[in-house]
């Protein structure tokens, strides 16, 4: 039954498309039945004609069967709609500039909404490009879970098929006699099998290379460092080269397209945990499982599904919760950290389930943003195709008078705005790709060398199509769908009766074509005034300075952990190494600074005011001497820096108060702690802080142990160069100890240029270790500048996205103006007939022209004065609603304003009085 | 007219099949005439509601059509019943029975008792 329903179907879709042979074919039996009919009525004795009456109203009327016929046919939706598209097709192409206009302000704005959703598609929802990606699954919350927590997992978790699990290490790479740093992948040994890759050459991991301390020295290199350093030399499986003078053999090549399974992060080779036993004897994750923090990724089996996944890992977690908890004090006051057991699909970016709902808010404020413009460039085609509606009465009363009805009408005019919509959404999707790769590119160049490594695979995918379409269609009938209703709204007497296609513009339209208009420059304006805003700030705490000076100050990273050494002796390497750089004949001062200010880098520590109550620190937080303080400083913890002697001297900073650590202020001595400005002001509000004490509690047992203030420095900036005063302490790097703190920084004040400088170092770093890393030496201005950049440029984006807005709206505005222009054409010809001159026409002209705009403005402006308040964290120096950034923007639009009434108002005074008059 | 119509237009199809069943290949009109005859001209129908009902047949593969030559030797379209169009013809005779069956004993209490 339903196959025979189906086959009617495709007959009559064939029908759609078959032309008239069958509709011939259809009369000519009609005849024949006609025929028949009148002669057996004749016979039955009628008059002829009487026959031929009686046979054709039995028949039920010969039109109304044809159509019935023709229907039946083929499918009457479809026949229409494809009507439709014939005849939309015809109009657009009728009119190529309004089609054009119509299409890239349309493409404009679907194109900045796809790029940004490009970026999220390439992080966030793009499956990784591995075999079957939609089984691959991440363990994380917004912590990574141990080691132990891994083999956890993977044992006792019966929901994957396989579960691997890596980290990232920095080592010394040396083949033959070149060496260099490479950036190492430690991985289980199943890591490539579960990933579903297989190397180009060679073969990856056995699963006893993976587990067994010691086992094998053996890597994977991926095909850039086979290219870089082995010549892609196909035998290069085989060879051997030290990490750390541990010798490695190459067991494979991985394919080209293969670049790790994490976004932002450069994958030279890969080894497996067992070797890192070699590389690192004193601590490492087969020794220590609870001290190690791994990436986990999995591949579920077959039917397991991401909710039954998470119930399984859940259970395992929560027997890790109980093991942790029974390890640790009893009385422990801080907070247990808890088993990470958030399961969530593999993409790109390394996010726990949190972390993702949290970005996904972001994302949609964005979007939100972005949407505004894509409001804009609807509102400018609604503009121009109510514009063309009163060119269309005519057309449109003449298709009422023959029959169509209302709906159809709109039907047809939602086809052409869909189609219109659709061609723009198109040409948006290419515009996104290109301004994808744009600013991948510019990002490339702005950003820190640690994310240089960032592949993004920004190419068109069904999502991005999907995204695209839906936007399509939904704007096209956003747009299209008041302009349509207004045009089908004909009078199918006057407007036959009308000879020209101009008539004089009804009241109401225009109101709601002005109402679009406002909406647009209002729209410009509320984008405009966050990027001024941010720009001015920018550049005012670029020239406001940094709380430090950064003229002769050099700074490099020095791999102390990579070394393998245990903690003594990494320390011992970094005093010596230092000792070696102060002798340097050009260098004034130096130290180590774990954390370089305004290059990036935090640190986070708990640290309370002895005596301070919960209440009050929170309360302090918000209102230090009236001014707000940065409200991340939650209550309890700081920003801190850990640093070695003679730190506030090289980075010019100076001491206020007390004195420098010495070295003296070792692990043996009293803690002490050097504070800034805004926490010396904490701790003895308008007193004396030094002798003033916090309290550091141990993560682990929570016992408390006082820091002695011996020190405050003057102010500075630490993270971001348009931030609030912070609360910021210094702990001596020689009284805690370097582990766990990852790399060190060298900062030297040095007179002298770069090269040199940078060959003295690595020269003074060989000397101390041959094996100590010493990553290029760079100027702190060219670090901070690095960092700074990358909002720039996002910055900068927001600002191209507000003046994207600004020419829709401008290109709006030029089309209310021009259609006023023709519709007044009578009106101007009798006031120049009066003796108005075409100064005075113009000025009128660009009066209304300006009063939309206007409206528009002063709209936007009152908008952003109430909403910028949110923005107010963002800012630097200046209040969000900073009277120079409002003005200069006003001054911009009615700018622009201008040039988009200008060409109207020039046609005006175009207007010969004489063929006004007579026309119409 | 909407109710009526639909029903109609069921029964319609089923008239023609056992009509063209009946009488073999047949035009349009010898198919409506046929119909009205064989309802004792109980029926009048607008014999223009026939020929979508004979396409849709005809879509559907119960029917198909050709071009012959009439009686009075004219060219005409002759319909005729597919083998699919027996075995539907069978199929719905079957449960036209069936339901008159059912409806017969609504409208005989004597049996129910």
């Amino acid at each position: 039954m339903r196959a025979r329903r189906l086959r009617a179907w495709l007959v009559r879709l064939g029908g759609v498309f078959g032309g008239g042979a069958r509709g011939r074919e259809f009369e000519e039996e009609l005849e024949f039945h006609l025929r028949m009919h009148v002669e057996d009525n004749v016979r039955a004795g009628m008059t002829p004609e009487e026959a031929r009456r009686h046979a054709l109203a039995k028949l039920g009327g010969l039109a109304q069967t044809k159509e019935a016929h023709r229907r039946r046919r083929g499918i009457p939706l479809l026949e229409d709609f494809w009507q439709d598209l014939r005849y939309a097709r015809r109009v657009l192409t009728k009119s190529p500039a309004f089609t054009l206009v119509s299409v890239l302000s349309l493409a404009l704005g679907v194109g900045v909404n796809a790029t940004v959703f490009g970026f999220v598609n390439a992080v966030m929802l793009r499956p990784l490009p591995l075999p079957r990606h939609a089984e691959l699954v991440r363990i994380q919350d917004d912590n990574l879970p141990a080691y132990s927590d891994y083999l956890a997992f993977s044992e006792r978790a019966q929901v994957f098929r396989g579960l691997a699990a890596y980290d990232f290490d920095s080592y010394q790479l040396s083949a033959g006699d070149s060496s260099g740093r490479a950036d190492a992948v430690v991985v289980s040994g199943n890591y490539f099998d579960v990933l579903g890759v297989k190397p180009a050459i060679g073969r990856a991991f056995s699963p006893e290379e993976g587990s067994r301390p010691g086992a094998a020295t053996v890597a994977v290199i991926s095909h850039g460092l086979w290219q870089g350093r082995f010549g892609a030399d196909p035998a290069a499986v085989g060879k051997t080269f030290q990490l750390r003078r541990v010798p490695f053999t190459i067991i494979g090549v991985a394919p080209r397209e293969f670049t790790g399974v994490s976004l932002g992060r450069r994958h030279d080779l890969w080894i497996p945990f067992a070797s890192e036993a070699l590389l690192r004897p004193e601590g490492n994750r087969l020794k220590n499982p609870d001290g190690y923090q791994v990436h986990v990724i999995g591949r579920l089996k077959p039917e397991i599904s991401l909710s039954q996944a998470q119930a399984a890992v859940e259970v395992v977690a929560a027997q890790q919760d109980q093991v942790r908890k029974a390890r640790l004090f009893t009385d422990n006051p801080v907070e247990q950290p808890t088993t990470p057991r958030g399961v969530s699909p593999a993409t790109a970016v390394e996010m726990g389930p949190r972390d993702r709902q949290q970005s996904w808010l972001g994302v949609a404020a964005v979007l939100a943003v972005m949407g505004l413009v894509l409001l804009a460039a609807c509102a400018n085609v609604a503009n121009l195709l109510l514009g063309r509606a009163a060119g269309r009465r005519r057309e449109i009363a003449v298709r009422l008078a023959i029959g169509a009805s209302r709906a159809r009408i709109v039907r047809q005019l939602l086809t052409e705005s869909i189609m219109l919509s659709l061609l723009g959404a198109a040409a948006g999707l290419l515009l996104a790709r290109w301004a994808g790769d744009l600013l991948l590119s510019l990002l490339h160049r702005h950003s820190p060398a640690e994310v240089s490594a960032v592949t993004l695979d920004l190419s068109i995918d069904w999502r991005m199509l999907l995204y695209t379409l839906l936007m399509g269609v939904a704007t096209g009938v956003a747009f299209g769908l008041v302009p349509a209703l207004q045009t089908s709204k004909v009078d199918v007497i006057t407007d036959l009766k009308a000879e020209t296609s101009v008539r004089s513009p009804g009241r109401r339209w225009l109101t709601f074509r002005n109402a679009l208009v406002v909406t647009q420059v209002a729209i410009s304006t509320l984008l405009l005034i966050p990027a001024g805003l941010l720009l001015r700030s920018v550049r005012l705490a670029e020239t406001s300075g940094y709380g430090f000076p950064v003229a002769d100050r050099y700074v490099a990273a020095v791999d102390l952990e990579a070394l393998g050494y245990d903690e003594p002796r990494q320390r011992l390497v970094g005093e010596q190494l230092l000792g070696k750089v102060r002798e340097m004949p050009n260098v004034r001062s130096a130290t180590m600074s774990h954390i370089v200010p305004l290059a990036g880098g935090t640190m986070v520590v708990t640290l309370e005011v002895e005596g301070e109550t919960t209440g009050q620190q929170a309360a302090d937080v918000f209102t230090e001497n009236g001014a707000s303080v940065y409200a991340l400083d939650q209550p309890g913890s700081l920003y801190m820096n850990m640093v070695d002697t003679r730190y506030f001297e090289t980075m010019g900073i100076p001491l206020v108060a007390g004195r420098d650590f010495t070295e003296r202020d070792d692990a043996t001595a009293p803690d002490v702690v050097v504070v800034n400005e805004t926490l010396a002001r904490r701790l003895a509000p308008g007193g004396q802080a030094l002798g003033r004490r916090l309290v550091e509690r141990d993560p682990m047992t929570g016992k408390p142990k006082a820091l002695e203030v011996v020190g405050v420095a003057r102010d500075a900036k630490y993270i971001w160069p348009s931030e609030r005063p912070r609360y910021f302490a210094y702990r001596p790097v020689r009284q805690i100890g370097r582990m766990g703190l990852g790399s060190p920084h060298l900062i030297v004040h040095a007179a002298g240029d770069l090269a040199t400088l940078s060959k003295e170092v690595r020269a003074a770093a060989s000397a101390v270790d041959p094996d100590l890393l010493v990553e290029g030496v760079t100027r702190l201005d060219e670090l901070i500048q690095r960092r700074v950049g990358e909002t720039k440029l996002v910055i900068w984006a927001s600002a191209v996205v507000g003046a994207l807005a600004l020419l829709l709206a401008a290109v709006g505005l030029y089309g209310v103006m021009a259609y006023a222009v023709a519709g007044r054409t009578k009106e101007i010809g009798i006031r120049m007939a009066l003796g108005a001159g075409r100064g005075r026409v113009r000025r009128m002209i660009l009066a209304d022209g300006l009063a939309l705009a206007a409206a528009g403005t002063l709209t936007g402006l009152l908008v952003s004065a109430a909403s910028m308040r949110l923005m107010r964290s963002l800012l630097y120096g200046i209040s969000p609603t900073d009277p120079l950034t409002y003005a200069a923007v006003t001054i911009f639009l009615t700018a622009v304003a201008l040039v988009a009434c200008y060409v109207p108002a020039r046609r005006a005074t175009k207007v010969d009085p004489m063929v006004a008059l007579r026309y119409e | 007219m909407g109710d009526k119509t639909d029903v109609w237009r069921g029964t319609l199809a089923l008239m023609i099949l056992k009509t063209l069943e009946a009488m073999g290949p047949l035009h349009g009109y010898g198919v409506a005439r046929r119909i009205e005859q064989t309802s004792g001209d109980l029926l009048s129908i607008n014999y223009g509601t026939l020929y979508p009902s004979l396409l849709k047949l005809e879509q559907e593969g119960y029917i198909s059509a050709e071009w012959g030559t009439s009686d009075n030797n004219r060219k005409a379209r002759y319909y005729k019943l597919t083998r699919a169009g027996r075995r539907q013809l069978a199929k719905e005779a079957r449960e036209w029975e069936r339901t008159t069956a059912i409806l017969a004993k609504f409208f005989d209490p004597a049996e129910e008792s």
